[in-house]
């Protein structure tokens, strides 16, 4: 099986070479090659516990790596300092705990933290970049309201006005489309493709393959702490990686609107293995 | 629904710009003026107080010996309350928010534990005096804050982790605490009970001014502070996304909170309450989220201590109350509410 292909060379945004991470003594990741086209929308699929989340920690900094070594365009992400970093790839974790109290306005600033100083909190450019963001993930008519009165959707939204708040190039968003409703994983998936048109590098964890196939330019499939494809969802998403990876046994048929694979799960296979 | 931003205005002057909120600004003004009024009445409540009228008499020449006593005894007793509640305050926003907690203040935490465990560790090797009491103070309650932070140091704090940790090294320094008591000797042992109890008792002057030197130091960081205690609330990982760097700030967090409650301990002797309620006080009066940043907490914190301090003092005709039995009978009503309200939540 060679479904593992070579890392596109020279529009990397992001990438990491041999990278081993973990939680304490056992690695997750061990090591591991990803490589993140620039200005593109790329998901990463994988069963649970694959190891998708970690990647993302390593990617954004968030977790320290055992071994190898994180690039953002071609400059090691250990020579950035914390904000300057921050300025360039922004991070949501996954279900982030929403602060009392705390309007929807309040909670956006609060992605600017990296443009900020000690006396300057709320300069003109960071009042532009709040308002465009909220605009941007669809919450400016939510200025006001608490975020811990809002709807789950609304909520997940106004997280991702935050990071969009930081104005980075690269936006890396863990699993943002978990407890929403199938119209409201549509809006964030819309959004993450258009800020992708815009330039942006987009890369999110997504549990559906469907939506992953019909909204993203570039997949990543994981398994096990390891890369098993990458490449476009057309050359990712076939009978065989939905076999390997999901033990799932699907017909795979054509979006007639895009040509986007799209998946017909038929059973799931059972291993002697297991 | 609340507005709970209604009646924002954003100051700017040349590079620095700052958001005004019109109910916090309210809020923090009658804070104020309330601290004031807890002055002037510390002048006038009670057998040989001042009158009304003439408040600021027994600081002119002309005032008789016994009027400039009544005078600099009372109003650097008062002075006192307002500083250390104001530090108090500022402690337990600062642990409040590394814990993500509102249990999570230093009282809780084991930090006047370690005080007192300190105290009586320097009464027992056989010091004495107002500087041994105060140094032993210091060092129990940040050797306590930096225990817990070793303790619960977990590739990085969380914070419930750290509440845990804090309370069991809270209930060690306690028995640690009597077991000194019941091997010293009986003076040393009376000595430390009544430190222990927590008073403004006897303050003047010359006992005011070190600590209050020290707490102005302190009082400078609240600058980075309204900065950092904001970002950390939206989750550690979250602000480290935007550009925090959460655990070296959280170590610095750490030793800004020990040193505003060691510099209180060190000269009253432990407080409780005032750490625990005033920055949950401060956030209920305004609405909002930290709509007040530092100033809430530091002022909610005086005035609690200055009220408390008054009625330690003229509650009861004739019987003089530490401040600290006071705060402790206040802080156990409040304790129960909070525990109903988390209780009512989960």
């Amino acid at each position: 099986m060679s479904l593992t292909k070579q890392p596109a060379t020279g529009e990397a945004m992001l990438s990491a070479h041999r990278i081993t991470v973990g939680y304490g003594s056992a690695p997750v990741l061990t090591d591991l090659d990803v490589s993140i086209p620039s200005g593109s929308f790329t998901a990463v699929i994988g069963p649970n516990a694959c190891g998708k989340s970690t990647l993302l920690k390593a990617l954004s900094r968030l977790l320290p790596l055992g071994g190898g070594s994180v690039h953002l365009a071609g400059r090691d992400a250990k020579g950035f300092k914390a904000k300057e970093w921050a300025k360039r790839v922004a991070m949501l974790p996954q279900s982030p705990v929403t602060p009392e109290a705390i309007t929807v306005r309040d909670l956006v600033l609060r992605g600017r933290y990296a443009h900020q100083g000690l006396l300057r909190s709320y300069s003109r450019e960071d009042e532009r970049a709040v308002e465009s963001a909220m605009a941007s993930a669809g919450v400016e008519l939510l200025a006001g309201r608490r975020v811990d009165e809002l709807s789950g959707g609304q909520r997940q939204r106004v997280w991702i006005a935050l990071v969009l708040a930081q104005e980075s190039e690269v936006l890396l968003l863990d699993e943002p489309t978990t407890f929403l409703d199938l119209s409201h994983q549509v809006e964030v998936l819309e959004l993450a493709a258009e800020l992708a048109h815009q330039g942006r590098t987009v890369v999110a964890v997504l549990h559906e393959i469907g939506l992953a196939a019909r909204y993203a330019d570039h997949l990543i499939a994981m398994k096990a702490g390891a890369v098993v494809a990458q490449g476009t969802p057309k050359e990712v998403v076939t009978a065989q990686l939905l076999r390997d990876v999901f033990d799932l046994e699907a017909a795979i048929i054509s979006d007639p609107d895009n040509g986007a694979p799209v998946v017909l799960p038929r059973t799931v296979v059972h291993r002697a293995s297991k | 629904m609340v507005r709970a931003e209604a009646a924002t205005a954003v100051l700017r002057l040349g590079k620095f710009s700052v958001v005004v909120r019109r109910r916090a600004l309210i809020c923090c003004a009658l804070l104020a003026v309330g601290v004031l009024a807890a002055l002037a009445f510390s002048l006038v409540l009670g057998p040989g107080g001042t009158q009304w009228g003439s408040l600021l008499y027994g600081a002119s020449e002309r005032a008789s010996t016994t009027e400039a006593l009544v005078f600099e005894w009372r109003l650097s007793r008062a002075l006192a309350a307002a500083l250390f509640g104001a530090c108090l305050g500022l402690s337990g926003a600062i642990f409040q928010t590394i814990t993500h907690n509102p249990l999570g203040s230093p009282d809780v935490l084991g930090l006047n534990a370690g005080a007192y465990a300190g105290v009586v560790g320097v009464l027992a090797i056989g010091a004495s005096g107002y500087a041994a009491v105060a140094a032993g103070a210091v060092t129990g309650s940040v050797v306590a804050a930096l225990s817990i932070y070793v303790l619960a140091f977990n590739r990085g704090i969380t914070g419930f982790r750290m509440v845990i940790v804090g309370i069991a090294v809270s209930a060690l320094l306690t028995a640690l605490t009597s077991w000194f008591s019941v091997k010293a000797e009986l003076d040393d042992a009376m000595q430390a009970a009544i430190w222990g109890a927590g008073t403004l008792y006897g303050m003047t002057w010359a006992t005011l001014v070190p600590p209050a030197l020290v707490a102005l130091v302190l009082l400078t960081t609240c600058v980075p502070l309204g900065r950092w205690l904001p970002q950390l609330d939206i989750g550690d990982s979250i602000a480290a996304g935007t550009g925090m760097r959460v655990e070296p700030i959280k170590l610095v967090l750490v030793l800004i909170g020990a040193a505003f409650t060691a510099v209180v301990t060190a000269v009253a002797g432990p407080i409780s309450f005032v750490a625990l309620a005033a920055p949950q006080i401060a956030r209920r009066i305004t609405g909002g989220h930290r709509g007040t940043g530092v100033a809430g907490p530091a002022l909610v914190g005086a005035l609690l201590l200055s009220v408390a301090d008054l009625l330690a003092q003229y509650l009861i005709p004739d019987v003089k109350l530490p401040v600290g039995a006071v705060t402790v009978v206040l802080g156990g009503g409040y304790l129960v509410w909070l525990l109903a309200r988390e209780g009512k939540r989960s």
